[in-house]
């Protein structure tokens, strides 16, 4: 079988292989699962719910060893890589506790037609298909397996084909929880070769998808001439708005781990700050004197304080995509764009441009990297206009504590959510998920539990 | 002698007099705990007052988390706790492994529904208007345990409580102390905070009416029997205090002529003398479709006699002894004073002549209907069998009760499922099922049986305050 190489952006290395699947192992591999998924919807969902909460403490114990991979294979400083494991850890808690907590329903009817009552029953959808992308590959593959299996799929994963080595890793802990053969699945290859193989497959019934929004796109048309249920979380190009009354040293902290945090490369990020014009200089003045203290290098080494580690874009391609931006952007480029003087690894030191061009491509598109355009505006109106004046719809967040100023932001503001005073971040207990071209669907909270079972409805009539 | 409560995270001597703790298979005292006094209780209400200002704002997943944690730290002392519940309590080791188990995996249950416990939101209720719900916790809630299962009953109470966020001080039975402090004892070692789950030991009379009654508690849990739990509510009354009432009950089982009657009689018996029959919960009454009588009798009468009674403790013991003397006689007399008015005695009805408090497996076959088994509260390991000629008879005979708690029917007919769950009064209806409770779903009695439910979701709606409220943007 061919084999694809995998590459420490840092170094430029090849760290191992995995595979380069065909369409013909995706069928075994779907073959597998719907094999499995007889057994696994039957198995009581407390033993299932018991079987990911080992897995959570599973990967909970190897954090250290699946960050270490992560790092590796994606770029990502050791901290952040932590970071991440722990939330795959806490989400799949999440669903181990959350899946005997689920309900359906009880309806009395009218007896128009004879006496009789409804019942509204949760069943499983079958085979579901997890891809993931290169940014978060752990986090982004637990918010769809941990609802799925909870539920009673069975699942045929796809990592990205640079970042699939903690993936598997991960797998293999699923196994060791207790997660029975055939019913989470992992076949590694690139997108261009297998990923229309899975998503067309005629049995794989659900598909669910985070990448970009031109990928979504395609998936949904491969997805919609067989009805299947699909999940897509894609872009953004998140806005925050900065007001007169806000704390402005907590807006940066929070904006800088927002636009920075994994090398910027998150489809969740602060990617356009709109600034009041009373505040303006001093936000831009605190950002700029923080985003320098970033150094981009090696993310298993540790940047000597006061600097802060920044791991390199993941591929060169990124890479060369952000500096076209930037080479675009017009305005003032007030700090980074270089290299950091890296001769090896994909590195961009990070960069922020104040009042980039009308129409300018870091205001159009979305920029998946550590590159942050700043706004000045004096009208709040104004500010929401240009916040709605984007393809996408992901996150959102305003700094004030105006009630007035936070209830139009929650009702005005087209995405699918809005945090107040706070740093873009997906807690497990909140449904997350796009509108407009970031896509349809939600992962994390109960929600995503709804998006994994068909609902039945069942009338029980011909009673005395 | 034993300090007797557990205050702020640390043993507390109790200043009231001696209880003795009996073991009921020899009727030996084997342990003196001290009383609780209404000045014990009172530092309990304060530490657990204290404590709720540190643990009431943490993050709802937090308290989940903790409580998890500490669950476990139970779990890892199951081999010690077991012997300790059998000891005090009199059940077979089986029974007691089973029933902390179950109270432990109820702790779990709540510290996992922590993450999923929202609000409402209700947009535009007018222009630039909106409303949300919030729930907030209590403050110090009294929970009242009784002796039949000392830790389950507990963490029915005290896993709502504290993820809900508020705080505890508990009293368990006077009879079973032990197994209740250890339990405190091992949850803090696991992480609890201190204060945050008191436990103070006593009478009820005194310790129970001093937590019933002070003004620093909000809530009375309370689990036992009706006419406790009536006088609980008064008590109450003043202050207004919440109170939940999981109190006595006789459920009604029905079994149909298109049964499965072995499954059916399996069951009966289980319900029956499970835990020697002491049980809130429980098959007290089995009414059978006359057709099939017979073989319902006849196999629950050989169950009854096949049983192997002895000390919990000891190898292959299937029931205990009923808890203590008096609850012996009790349930003796009940079966005297029946048989004196009818029926036919089919198994038991004999308490053995030997030291430790046991009562032999008891069938009584139609007793008249105004009899004390078809009354009142069996709290024991006697069933009385009723012949009914059809469905509505069965129907009719097993709401003829003052309590409603649980009742179930075996049937394989869709509309009598269907008809006795609507029509039978109690809390809980079972189909072709034994009469297992589900930390999913709610448990609580109507009538006499008590106000409130356990369990489920809906248990957090007793430990929470609702407000409503409306923020104007305009």
């Amino acid at each position: 079988m061919a084999e694809i190489e995998v590459v420490n952006p840092a170094t430029e290395e090849t760290i191992g292989t995995v595979p380069a699947a065909s369409a013909g192992d995706v069928d075994i591999a779907v073959a597998t699962a719907k094999r499995a998924f007889g057994d696994w919807s039957a198995t009581d969902v407390e033993q299932r719910a018991a079987i990911l909460a080992k897995a959570a403490d599973l990967i909970h114990e190897h954090a250290n060893d699946l960050a270490a991979t992560l790092t590796a294979e994606q770029g990502k400083p050791i901290a952040e890589a932590i970071g991440e494991v722990n939330h795959l850890a806490h989400g799949v808690r999440f669903y181990a506790e959350a899946a005997t907590k689920v309900r359906g329903a009880y309806q009395e009817l009218p007896s128009t037609l004879g006496k009789s009552y409804g019942m509204v029953i949760r069943r499983p959808i079958g085979v579901c298909a997890a891809i993931t992308p290169y940014n978060f590959p752990l986090t982004l593959l637990g918010t769809k397996v941990a609802p799925a299996l909870a539920s009673g799929n069975t699942v045929v994963a796809k990592p990205a084909a640079t970042t699939p080595l903690a993936t598997l890793a991960v797998a293999r802990l699923f196994a060791e929880a207790g997660v029975p053969d055939g019913v989470l699945n992992v076949v590694t290859g690139r997108g261009s070769d297998i990923g229309d193989a899975l998503v067309s497959h005629p049995d794989v019934r659900r598909v669910a998808f985070t990448g970009s929004t031109p990928v979504g796109r395609h998936i949904a048309g491969l997805a919609a001439p067989e009805l299947k249920r699909l999940s897509l979380e894609l872009g953004g190009s998140d806005p925050v708005i900065v007001c007169p009354d806000a704390d402005v040293e907590a807006a940066v902290k929070a904006v800088i781990i927002g636009r920075y945090w994994n090398a910027g490369q998150a489809c969740l990020g602060c990617k356009r700050v709109f600034v009041h014009d009373a505040v303006y200089d001093a936000f831009v003045s605190q950002l700029v004197d923080r985003v320098r203290r970033y150094e981009p290098g090696d993310g298993t080494v540790k940047a000597e304080k006061p600097k802060l580690r920044m791991g390199p874009i993941h591929t060169k391609a990124g890479r060369d995509e952000l500096l076209a931006q930037i080479e675009d952007a017009g305005g003032e480029l007030l700090t980074g764009g270089g290299n950091g003087g890296h001769a090896k690894g994909w590195f961009l030191e990070p960069a922020v441009i104040a009042e980039p061009r009308d129409g300018a491509r870091v205001l159009r598109e979305e920029v998946f990297g550590p590159v942050l355009p700043v706004m000045r505006y004096t009208d709040f109106d104004d500010a929401l206009a240009r916040a709605n004046d984007t393809p996408y719809g992901l996150g959102s967040s305003l700094w004030t504590h105006d009630a007035r100023l936070i209830h139009r932001a929650a009702l005005e503001i087209d995405s699918g959510m809005t945090w107040v005073n706070q740093i873009h971040y997906g807690y497990d207990e909140l449904p997350f998920g796009g509108v407009k071209a970031s896509g349809f669907g939600k992962e994390h909270g109960l929600e995503a539990l709804d998006s994994y079972v068909e609902l039945k409805s069942v009338v029980v009539g011909g009673l005395a | 002698m034993i300090a007797g409560a557990f205050v702020d995270g640390a043993e507390h001597r109790n200043a009231g007099d001696r209880l003795p703790v009996t073991n009921p298979a020899d009727g030996q005292v084997f342990a003196e705990v001290a009383g609780g006094t209404a000045g014990d209780v009172d530092a309990a209400v304060q530490s657990a007052t204290r404590a709720f200002g540190d643990w009431s704002p943490l993050a709802v997943s937090k308290r989940g988390e903790i409580l998890g944690r500490a669950a476990a730290r139970v779990e890892e002392h199951l081999d010690e706790l077991v012997p300790l519940l059998t000891r005090e309590q009199g059940k077979t080791l089986r029974d007691a492994r089973i029933e902390i188990a179950k109270a432990i995996d109820t702790l779990r249950h709540y510290a996992g529904l922590s993450k999923a416990l929202r609000g409402a939101h209700t947009p535009n209720l007018d222009p630039g208007v909106e409303g949300y719900v919030l729930r907030r916790p209590l403050g110090v809630v009294g929970a009242i345990v009784p002796w039949n299962f000392p830790t389950t009953l507990l963490s029915n109470k005290l896993a709502p409580a504290l993820v809900a966020g508020n705080t505890v001080v508990a009293k368990p039975a006077g009879t079973t102390p032990l197994t209740t402090l250890r339990f405190a004892e091992l949850l803090h070692e696991g992480g609890l905070p201190a204060g945050v789950f008191n436990v103070v030991t006593g009478s009820g009379a005194t310790a129970g009416t001093a937590l019933a009654t002070h003004p620093g508690v909000r809530k009375i849990a309370f689990t036992g029997s009706t006419p406790v739990g009536e006088r609980i509510m008064e008590l109450c009354a003043k202050g207004t205090k919440r109170v939940t009432l999981e109190l006595g009950g006789s459920d009604p089982m029905i079994v149909c002529d298109d049964a499965d009657l072995a499954a059916a009689a399996s069951a009966a018996s289980m319900g029956r003398y499970y835990n020697c029959g002491q049980a809130c919960l429980a098959i007290k009454r089995l009414y059978v479709f006359a057709s099939v009588a017979d073989e319902v009798i006849e196999a629950v009468t050989a169950k009854a006699k096949r049983l192997k009674v002895g000390r919990g403790d000891a190898e292959g013991t299937q029931m205990g002894p009923l808890h203590t003397a008096v609850q012996r006689d009790e349930v003796a007399g009940q079966v005297e004073r029946t048989l004196a008015m009818g029926g036919t005695l089919a198994a038991g009805g004999v308490a053995p002549d030997e030291p430790g408090f046991f009562y032999l497996p008891t069938v009584v076959v139609d007793p008249p209907h105004d009899s004390p088994m078809a009354t009142e509260e069996v709290f024991g390991p006697a069933l009385p069998i009723w012949r009914v000629k059809d469905f509505d008879e069965a129907i009719e005979r097993a709401n003829a009760s003052q309590f409603a708690l649980g009742s179930s029917i075996w049937t394989r007919d869709l509309h009598r499922a269907r008809q006795a769950a609507e029509r039978i009064e109690a809390g809980y209806t079972w189909v072709n099922s034994r009469t297992k409770v589900y930390d999913e779903l709610p448990f609580g009695g109507w009538k006499s049986s008590g106000y409130g439910k356990e369990h489920g979701e809906e248990a957090f709606d007793f430990y929470t305050e609702s407000k409503s409220v409306v923020i104007a943007s305009g």
